[in-house]
């Protein structure tokens, strides 16, 4: 049943997988065909389902037919099916030319019917030869279920200790695939064997661990299997409410699944309790219907367990006769089927027939008879292992649990490194972004600032160019004025015939200083329009005036040297202005007092400074007997108003004159 | 879990090492932005140097002419009064 259970289980998931997929095709289509992803997950889709469609269509007919009696015989042989021995037969003749898989699951199946006809010396041999088929072919369920089947025959048998040996591999086997109905089943199986052995802790506790795993699973075999077995822990322990609830819903699921077999075992209960309970015609009732169901699924242990219980029954009526028929009859049975662990049932009546009929003789004979059953089922030997067994099985326990405590340490410890990553690596990219953050922030002020700066200074220069626009219309004026002022005197001399000598000079004089303010005049627009003035443009401007002056005085010789590495030095058109005119006014001075006859203007590179010398060969003047006039005081304040230094020395060969500036 | 923790590692690497390319990249964008705007100013400041001296020298050539106004006035004065002077003496000998 179970194994049935878990086939029909995969079947309806690959259904629900192919549904799934069809919908979610359908859905993917629609929505998005364009996407990338969508199309891998399709083609994901088609090779997972392509791969289960090519798995089913693998299978041979002859395969599908001995994994469907495989999975029939699970829930049919319990209830007595008469073809069932044939279809068996069918699926062994197939299976001979199948791989061991096959044949294997075939020999489980014979072994499972060997057990329903208590043939388990048999059975057991066809289990091992199941698990030797199966080999290591990773078949774990068919192995652990062979398991199950070897220690439900020693079970039968009364071989305690092997039989929980093979629970015991089973239960491995079922653990490390964690297949729960496998684990329930053999649970169950415990529970049944401590019951027999008649240790009601270690049953109740198995029998109860099965319901718990088997909560959502009523309608399974091994959950009704600790059902009815614990209803008769709790009947035998005089609990009979309990037992008869679990009963009644025994028999509500027997009924819903129209299983006889588990049927009869509820009733087996229910008589039970209304035997101890002395309600005798009910016991009788439910006992005789019991027989009956046990008859029609020939399991020949429980034909024989009804037989005692019913003996059981006759000698609460005191119905020797019936009795001892009963309990002679079960012996019959279990004997033949070499079924112990219900001998000593049948002995029980038989002994308490014969007390009471007070035949000690035949008492002392059954005694010595259920003691020798018992001594087969229950040795030292025998005890030692089970407790052995058990001592392993407990410590494969705790250290199935210790493990399990150290990886949910180790998980607890992951997380905590896992947290605490989390926590740092927030808490450096939340410092990371607020960094980020705060320098955006500054670097808007920085900016803000610079651009107010700017804003401020095009302003400045915006206003300065206007008052230069109109400084610049101002001097055009003027000095159209002033050629109209030469022009006109000009022309007022040419025009009229002047005697008078005063007249005439004065009318030259202002011709000739608006001539000399034109100049200046020019001079200055020409240093203003020049945003820098290079000694190469100085030397050009003041040969110029050399060249005006030699009109004046032709016997004087000029020089003008320049280093070459001085040429391209730019002066701004301030300084270039000062100096200009500085040297005008000295070679004008030489030109005008000195009575020279050569006059030099030297410029040259001296550190870091720049020397400039205008020296002449004339009369010189002595610098503590002549007051400094208005044009050697404007020389120097020229000079000093560009940083630079003035140095005048005269003597009667001749007058230098220094400057120097820094560059 | 190790899988996960990885996950989670690289991620945060990922996040950070963006972030940190991100935060680069924005000072550098700044720092062109501030130089061109820097270079503006020098350009700006240049300019008005210019200006300043192109005022000065146009202030102090103002002065100049003042005081060459005043020279003129003068020597205009002079010449009316030599005028006036001339023609007193033709009415007197007249």
């Amino acid at each position: 049943m179970l194994i049935f259970n878990y086939f029909w289980l995969c079947l309806t998931k690959k259904i629900i997988i192919k549904c799934s997929f069809n919908r979610i095709t359908y859905l993917l289509f629609n929505i998005s065909m364009k996407n990338l992803i969508s199309l891998i997950l399709i083609l994901l889709l088609f090779c997972s389902c392509n791969k289960s469609e090519k798995l089913n269509k693998s299978l041979t007919p002859n395969q599908r037919q001995i994994i469907s009696v495989y999975n029939g015989v699970g829930k049919n042989y319990l209830e007595g099916s008469d073809s069932i021995e044939a279809t068996i037969q069918n699926i062994e003749n197939i299976s001979k030319t199948e791989s061991d898989r096959y044949k294997a699951m075939v020999t489980i199946c014979r072994g499972n019917m060997s057990t329903k006809s208590s043939e388990y010396e048999i059975a057991t041999k066809k289990f091992r030869k199941a698990i030797q088929l199966l080999g290591n072919s990773g078949r774990d369920t068919l192995v652990a279920r062979s398991y199950n089947g070897i220690a439900s025959c020693y079970k039968n048998k009364g071989d305690y200790p092997n039989a929980i040996s093979n629970y015991q591999n089973a239960l491995r086997i079922f653990n490390r695939i964690n297949f729960v109905n496998g684990i329930a089943t053999a649970y169950a199986g415990l529970g049944q064997l401590y019951l027999q052995k008649n240790d009601i802790t270690l049953a109740k506790k198995h029998l109860k661990m099965t319901i718990k795993l088997l909560k959502n699973k009523k309608y399974s075999h091994s959950y009704l299997i600790a059902s009815h077995t614990l209803a008769n822990i709790y009947g035998m322990s005089g609990d009979m409410k309990s037992a008869l609830k679990i009963d009644e819903e025994g028999l509500r699921i027997t009924d819903s699944i129209k299983s006889d077999h588990f049927k009869a075992t509820f009733l087996d209960n229910k008589a039970n309790c209304f035997m101890y309970s002395n309600q005798l015609d009910s016991a009788q009732y439910y006992f005789d219907k019991c027989l009956e169901m046990d008859i029609k699924t020939g399991i020949d242990k429980q034909i024989a367990d009804s037989h005692s219980n019913l003996g059981q029954l006759a000698l609460f009526k005191k119905e020797f006769a019936t009795a001892e028929k009963q309990a002679l009859k079960s012996l019959e049975i279990l004997k033949r089927i070499d079924h112990k662990p219900y001998m000593p049932k049948a002995y029980d009546v038989l002994e308490q027939l014969y007390t009471q009929q007070g035949d000690y003789k035949k008492v002392i004979e059954i005694q010595k008879k259920s003691f020798q059953v018992y001594k087969e089922m229950i040795t030292e030997k025998k005890e030692a292992s089970i407790a052995e067994f058990n001592i392993l099985y407990e410590t494969q326990e705790k250290e199935k649990q210790i493990l399990e405590s150290k990886s949910e340490t180790n998980k607890k410890h992951n997380q905590l490194i896992i947290a605490t990553v989390t926590f740092l690596g927030l808490l450096l990219i939340t410092f990371l972004i607020y960094r980020q953050q705060k320098l955006k922030n500054k670097q808007q002020e920085q900016e803000f600032e610079l651009k107010t700066a700017i804003s401020q200074i095009e302003n400045q220069n915006k206003l300065q160019e206007q008052r230069l626009n109109i400084s610049r219309d101002l001097h055009d004026n003027i000095g159209s004025q002033l050629t109209f002022i030469i022009s006109s005197v000009d022309n007022v001399k040419y025009a009229f015939d002047i005697d008078n000598k005063k007249l005439d000079d004065k009318l030259t004089n202002i011709s000739s200083f608006a001539k000399e303010t034109i100049v200046e005049l020019r001079d200055t627009i020409w240093a203003m329009n020049s945003n820098e003035i290079t000694f190469e443009d100085l030397e050009s401007r003041i040969h110029n005036f050399i060249e005006k002056a030699k009109e004046a005085k032709d016997e004087i010789q000029f020089s003008f040297e320049t280093d070459d590495n001085l040429q391209a030095t730019k002066l701004t058109s301030i300084k270039g202005m000062n100096v200009y005119r500085t040297i005008q006014e000295a070679v004008n001075n030489s030109i005008k007092y000195a009575d020279a006859s050569t006059v030099s203007i030297t410029v040259k590179r001296i550190e870091s400074q720049i020397q400039i010398k205008i020296e002449d060969d004339g009369i010189g003047f002595d610098e503590t007997a002549i007051q400094k006039g208005n044009g050697l005081k404007n020389m120097q304040k020229r000079i000093e108003d560009i940083g630079g230094n003035f140095n005048l020395e005269s003597s009667n060969l001749g007058t230098l004159i220094t400057i120097l500036l820094n560059n | 879990m190790i899988i996960l923790l990885i996950a989670i590692v690289i991620a945060f690497v990922v996040s950070i090492a963006s972030l940190y390319f991100g935060y680069s990249k924005q000072k550098r964008t700044f720092k062109k932005r501030t130089t061109s705007l820097e270079n503006y100013i020098i350009v700006l400041g240049k300019q008005q140097e210019k200006q300043l001296n192109q005022l000065k020298l146009s202030d102090f050539l103002s002065e100049q002419l003042k005081e060459s106004n005043d020279h003129l006035n003068k020597i205009i004065y002079d010449v009316n009064f030599q005028l006036f002077l001339v023609m007193f003496n033709k009415k007197n000998n007249n």
